[in-house]
């Protein structure tokens, strides 16, 4: 599980969510999953992610 | 003080190609596309039987699991493609251990790529299914739970006995064993004003890392079939008519998340897990892209939902048989189910909704929002409504996170 960094920035989240969400480019259908009430296992993993590209940009 | 440009770089951006191209047809998958499977392991059985649960209302499945036989036909017509499998129900668990395991092994089988979920209530989950979940392949697991007591008191049991505390239970199993998890809570009319006590609730538990709010759009919603304690209580909520007791309009949903957006950012919960439909608008504000179907181009007919008897339809919002693409004694290959429904009346209508976005101001981050909600809306008469709460969705959300992200900028120089 991942440490929250209590230093992040609303600003550096931003930053991070546009950096990786450019990175992936057009969504692949593999990571459509959810659709009101139906499912939920949405790509949560993705706050890794961001989270790592924060890190990368501090 | 100069302040750097916002990374909010679509915001009131005019119609892009995109969208003009998506909003002509709804895409249609190619055969090596992935598709997005619904499998109803465990048909519409539940040992929970919430107010709002929209399962209920479609014509009951004789054979109450799917069996390896039903899953073997279905896999073999999905001829090695990409999928992406939710395990579903009524109440997936319900299935037992044993039957799950059968269905495990051809789930290995498949010769194409897999990947696993499972959307479940969370009263029946046990360490050894924590396990079993664990075991090759991995299953991503999803809860329902609406937030904290108050907003989750439609999700009873047949006796409308409150599950709120059996969930509790099983996510702080799932917190101790280090399990990250998504959440789905419905936002009905009880979490209406109550989006600190949910967001608060659920940032106690460190392991949930996404929070999806969903609207709950009922509108001439049919009654139960059961007659138990709380099919009794349904029936004193809705009247069949209009708008159920439980139901949110899409104006009061907007607003609802715009508050929880204020929320999530002012209390730092963005640290801990990502904010549907926050983040869905944020990405597309980016300039990049979501998975959350009602913020992606990507929605019908990439969604396909199979059923105990071996029906398949379309997304299992929809209703049946309306949205059925076929059997799976049917021995044509998915591909040709959806190409094939793709020409029929029903998807006619799915895109002649879509068509209806080319030139509104925020189709770039919108995309069509709900198709299921808005074939339920446009059947009542309401379909600019929903459109309108979804402008005004987008609109508070983007700037709540546009002033949110000015003043982090400002704080940082």
């Amino acid at each position: 599980m991942m440490p929250k960094d209590q230093d992040q920035n609303f600003g550096d989240f931003l930053d991070a969510v546009a950096k990786v969400t450019g990175d992936e480019g057009e969504m692949s259908p593999m990571r459509v999953t959810a659709h009101s009430s139906s499912v939920a296992t949405e790509d949560w993993s993705k706050l890794e992610k961001i989270q790592d590209a924060e890190t990368e940009a501090s | 003080m100069d302040v750097q440009p916002s990374v909010l770089r679509n915001r009131g951006g005019e119609s892009t190609l995109e969208v003009q191209r998506s909003a002509k047809f709804l895409r249609i998958p190619q055969t090596n596309d992935g598709i997005t499977v619904i499998l109803k392991i465990a048909g519409d059985l539940c040992n929970l039987d919430c107010h709002y649960c929209f399962e209920k209302r479609k014509p009951a499945s004789d054979a109450p699991y799917i069996d390896p036989d039903t899953l073997t036909a279905f896999l073999t017509l999905c001829q090695g493609r990409p999928l992406n499998i939710v395990l579903h129900g009524g109440e997936p668990l319900l299935m037992g251990l044993t039957r799950y395991r059968k269905l495990r092994e051809v789930l290995r089988n498949y010769p194409g790529h897999l990947r696993l979920g499972i959307q479940t209530n969370g009263t029946l989950l046990t360490e050894a299914w924590l396990d079993e979940l664990s075991a090759e392949p991995r299953v991503d697991i999803a809860v329902s739970l609406d937030g904290d007591a108050e907003a989750n008191s439609h999700r009873v049991d047949w006796g409308n006995r409150d599950s709120f505390e059996r969930v509790e239970k099983s996510l702080r199993m799932l917190e101790r064993r280090g399990r990250d998890i998504g959440v789905i809570s419905v936002i009905s009319r009880r979490s209406l004003g109550r989006h600190k006590e949910i967001l608060d609730h659920l940032a106690s538990y460190s392991n949930i890392r996404h929070l999806k709010l969903a609207p709950c759009l009922d509108y001439n919603a049919p009654r139960p079939r059961a007659k138990f304690a709380s099919s009794l209580v349904i029936e004193s909520l809705n009247s069949g008519k209009g708008m159920p007791a439980w139901a949110t309009t899409p104006e009061e949903f907007a607003t609802f998340a715009g508050a929880a957006t204020e929320h999530w950012i002012d209390k730092g919960y963005f640290r801990q897990f990502l904010l549907d439909p926050t983040y869905s608008v944020v990405a597309n504000l980016s300039g990049g892209g979501t998975g959350y179907t009602e913020f992606s181009w990507i929605k019908e007919p990439f969604m396909v939902t199979l059923y105990p008897d071996g029906r398949i339809g379309g997304s299992d919002h929809f209703s049946m048989p309306e949205s059925q693409l076929g059997h799976v004694r049917n021995r044509r290959t998915l591909q040709a189910m959806i190409e094939s429904a793709c020409k029929g009346p029903f998807y006619s209508q799915l895109e002649s909704l879509v068509e209806k976005c080319v030139g509104c101001s925020v189709q770039d981050t919108c995309k069509g929002g709900s198709l299921a909600d808005r074939v339920r809306y446009n059947a009542a008469g309401l379909g600019d409504a929903y459109c309108e709460g979804r402008k005004i969705l987008i609109d508070t959300i983007e700037n709540i996170v546009h002033v949110a992200e000015v003043s982090s900028r400002k704080v940082d120089q």
